[in-house]
């Protein structure tokens, strides 16, 4: 097993910039890859899964990765699709005290980013701004609750 | 301001020796003054380098609920401190302590110097440790003359010496004493020793050893509980024909006492006994003891004193003289009475100026500390399953938290449970080199965020990522739970498991038939009783089971479940095994599909006499089952056998697994279950669903299962996260801890 050299590591951890990110040290994909993000944040699974396997085949070029909140992964299986899944709106108002969530939230955007460097985003339902935007609200309300 | 709790005991609880007993038997004494708020601070001192869990006699009062445990974090203050051994405080601790004690007593429970004066402790250092981390006024308590004396008139430069020794104490009730014992025949005497089987608690020189054990003395039988092969590295292979050896058990200590007509202990002069709670436990019990004059100044008139070589002579006077022999016993069972019973815990902490009946702050409501159960992402729900079993049965006042790239992740929160999905290189089609340069970062920055207290890892691969994020937090409790069955392939894993802080490999039935990579590791981790989700008894009763999947009387219920497929294709053996079972009119089967799997295609001719379903956990309702078949994962393999439930076991022989073929055969040739390989026995199907549908196989079957042991590794390894987590760390070097 090979590792990489530890210098290289939790440039997040320790506050990456944008050199970061632009020189692909934390990204996953090869330098002639291209990624694009679809945004399924929040919404019903009725409204945007039947597109998944449509997108796909649309953006043959670009290695599609769905960014959604769903815990049932089986339709992305099925697709064969790549993804990844930030926390839904439910789970941080169940959990509000257990982390910082929009602190987190916003170091792991980032850290997708840099993993995938899309070069295009679309979106069925809110984009990461709004998602932010509620989740700051979720975790305000669970505040004023408690 | 009054203190929230009146005693803390600090200490290292995971030594099997006389010092967790001597808590133990304080703690006892003490918890039955239900007035008294007693709290217990863990550390993990430097000493122990193996993942043994807490003492049971220790952890039995954190079960019941008897003591607070102070958690890293927490904000309490006690009155009064009582730290066991010096090796506590030999570091300074790794974070702020959750205690502030009034006061603290240090208990030597072993000597400054040993018996070949070599210094064993620097108790200027301890001490300067405890004041600037517990208390402003420490008070430092030897446990006996010996150890009293070992302290060379030392003054210390923080605290002071106490005048009393802090000596051990029992619950006489626990160490029987027969008055109306028959005096030793002449021609059969029974002497006895015991002590954990190290060579520094016998003497090293082979002479005095056989003299004062009697050695080839046909008169004698010499009982040596906790033997060993040290004896024979010792003293040569030929030992006494007249020793008899038997395995160190803690528990069944009063029981051995109660068979002896005199106890010796000799040991090496290079060891210095502190204390010797052995020889206290045996004069309890009233045996007549025979001991080297050193010990003298710890027992007094309650044994007897005499040389090596004249323990003989010693005996022979006693086996004269029944009525010395009686009057001894009476003596060591009254000294035990007067200075050691379990009572005086109650006045000695007094003595130290314990104030009663205060009442304590209220106190604000404890956060939940996060536990982080990290796993990879397996082929179904295996390592979720396993650190549900934990998580489930985890103390209220932490917060199980699940990071995996497996894809069923969602049972874990339909569990209730917090869930991170990390996805694995083989899910994003990804470089694994780069993958682990991402997955670092990815989990990096969540333990960052969580802070947890702890985190427990399951998986066979420790991924290079995972490594360095170790790495870069080496003060974290973390907790490999591995389990064995492994393949030579995944040998080089093993190189990471100093990475952790402890290492648990849950149990197996078919252990004893495993020989890979993880065998030589056994006495270096701590080997649990294997590991269910749900325990057998806390199933749905059958009725309630068969209503719920609709089954009628006399139907035959065989429960199908050949895994998610993901790695070893199975659909043809699942046809074949579909025809045969249906074979039998009575038969109904009960296909339960993995979470992952695509729903497979009912079969054409199994109309109304196969249900298919997914359902997690299953086991939950399988007591409505006849037979199964099924693959030979850990979970569902001990699942169906501690479960009772007759199986054909198919083993998924995928290279990258564990060694199911090893449990499969286990079973069937231990009249267990059934096995059948996939690819090597086609022409076997039907003789082994034919031996399933079998009544009379079923029952022998189930008559054998009935009598394996009950018991679930689950609860145990739940109480090693809860202990874990809960230990102050002063078990790392500052030489070691910070960058350079």
């Amino acid at each position: 097993m090979s590792l990489p050299p530890f210098a290289d590591m939790f440039r997040f951890g320790r506050g990456a910039d944008d050199a970061d990110v632009a020189d692909g040290t934390v990204s996953i994909i090869g330098p002639r890859d291209r990624a694009m993000f679809v945004l399924m944040l929040d919404v019903a699974s009725g409204e945007a899964l039947p597109a998944v396997k449509k997108l796909m085949a649309r953006f043959p070029r670009h290695r599609v990765v769905f960014v959604h909140t769903k815990l049932d992964f089986r339709p992305f299986i099925e697709a064969h699709a790549i993804f990844e899944r930030l926390p839904s709106l439910d789970e941080i108002a169940r959990f509000a005290d257990l982390l910082d969530w929009p602190t987190y939230l916003a170091d792991r955007q980032a850290l997708l980013f840099a993993k995938w460097r899309p070069d295009r985003v679309i979106r069925y339902g809110p984009d990461l701004e709004e998602y932010a935007a509620r989740v700051a609200a979720v975790c305000a309300g669970a505040r004023n609750a408690s | 301001m009054p203190a929230d709790l009146d005693v803390v005991f600090v200490l290292d609880a995971r030594f099997e020796g006389g010092v967790s007993t001597a808590v133990a038997a304080e703690l006892k004494a003490l918890c039955n003054d239900t007035t008294l708020r007693i709290g217990l601070l863990l550390v993990k001192a430097h000493l122990l380098g193996v993942a043994w869990p807490v003492h049971p006699a220790i952890r039995r009062f954190i079960t019941e609920g008897r003591v607070t445990l102070l958690r890293p974090g927490d904000d309490w203050t006690c009155q009064l401190a009582l730290i066991h051994h010096p090796v506590t405080f030999e570091n300074l601790p790794r974070s702020a302590l959750p205690l502030r004690a009034e006061r603290a007593l240090l208990i030597l429970h072993h000597p400054m110097f040993d018996g070949a004066g070599l210094r064993q402790y620097d108790l200027d250092s301890v001490a300067a440790n405890i004041v600037a981390t517990l208390t402003d006024d420490l008070l430092i308590a030897p446990v006996s003359p010996v150890v009293r004396k070992s302290l060379r008139h030392h003054r210390p430069r923080f605290g002071r010496i106490a005048d009393e020794d802090w000596v051990n104490l029992l619950d006489l009730t626990e160490w029987p004493f027969d008055p109306g014992r028959a005096p030793p025949h002449p021609d059969h005497i029974v002497i006895g020793r015991h002590a954990r089987p190290d060579p520094l608690k016998w003497p090293e020189d082979r002479a005095q050893a056989f003299a004062a054990h009697l050695a080839d003395d046909p008169a004698v039988e010499v009982r040596i509980l906790g033997g060993g092969a040290f004896l024979t590295t010792l003293y040569g292979p030929s030992l006494p024909a007249n020793w008899v050896q038997l395995p160190f058990d803690p528990e069944g200590v009063p029981e051995f006492l109660g068979g002896l007509d005199f106890f010796v202990f000799y040991h090496s002069t290079a060891w210095l006994e502190a204390f010797g709670r052995n020889i206290l436990e045996a004069l309890a019990c009233g045996i007549v003891t025979i001991l080297p004059p050193a010990f003298a100044q710890t027992f007094g008139p309650a044994a007897v004193y005499a040389d090596a070589a004249d323990v003989r002579a010693t005996i022979d006077h006693f086996v004269a003289d029944p009525q010395a022999w009686l009057a001894q016993r009476r003596k060591a069972r009254m000294w035990a009475q007067v200075h050691h019973a379990a009572g005086l815990a109650h006045e000695r902490l007094n003595t130290y100026g314990l104030r009663r009946n205060t009442v304590p702050p209220p106190r604000p409501a404890r956060r939940r500390q996060p536990v982080l159960f990290l796993s990879t992402n397996g082929i179904g729900v295996g390592h979720l399953t396993q650190q549900m079993a934990i998580a489930d049965r985890l103390p209220a006042d932490l917060q199980p938290v699940f990071a995996s790239m497996s894809l069923s992740l969602d049972v874990a929160h339909k569990a209730g449970y917090p869930v991170f999905y990390l996805p694995h290189h083989k899910h994003l089609k990804a470089d694994p080199d780069r993958w682990n340069t991402v997955f670092a970062e990815e989990l990096f920055d969540l333990i960052r965020h969580l802070q947890p207290v702890m985190l427990a890892y399951d998986g066979t691969a420790v991924f290079g990522g995972l490594a360095n994020v170790l790495g870069e937090f080496p003060d974290l409790m973390t907790l490999w739970v591995r389990r064995a069955l492994w393949r030579d392939v995944h040998q080089p894993f093993l190189d990471h498991a100093n990475l952790f802080t402890a290492v648990i490999e849950p149990g197996e039935l078919a252990g004893e038939l495993d020989h890979g990579p993880t065998r030589a590791e056994r006495p270096f981790v701590h080997v649990t009783d294997p590991v269910l989700h749900i325990d057998p008894v806390a199933r749905m009763p059958r009725a309630e089971a068969r209503a719920h999947y609709g089954l009628h009387d006399g139907q035959v219920a065989v429960a199908l479940q050949l895994g998610s497929g993901a790695n070893y294709e199975l659909q043809d053996l699942r046809r074949a095994v579909v025809e045969c079972l249906l074979g039998d009119p009575a038969v109904h089967i009960l296909e339960i599909v993995s979470p992952l799997a695509p729903m497979p295609d009912a079969l054409t001719g199994a109309e109304g006499r196969m249900t298919q379903l997914r359902e997690y956990p299953s086991f939950r309702f399988s007591r409505a089952l006849d037979a199964a078949v099924g693959v030979a994962g850990y979970n569902s393999f001990h699942e169906q056998v501690l479960g009772g439930i007759p199986t054909l076991f198919v083993p998924n022989e995928a290279p990258e697994m564990d060694s199911q073929l090893t449990r499969a055969h286990w079973a069937e040739v231990n009249g267990l279950g059934l096995c059948l390989r996939a690819r090597h026995a086609a022409g076997a199907l039907t003789r082994q669903v034919n031996r399933l549908l079998d009544a009379r196989f079923r029952a022998a079957c189930c008559q054998r299962m009935a009598l394996l042991p009950a018991a679930n590794g689950a609860r145990e390894i739940a109480d090693f996260v809860a202990d874990y987590s809960a230990m102050i760390r002063t078990d790392r070097w500052p030489k070691d801890a910070y960058p350079r």
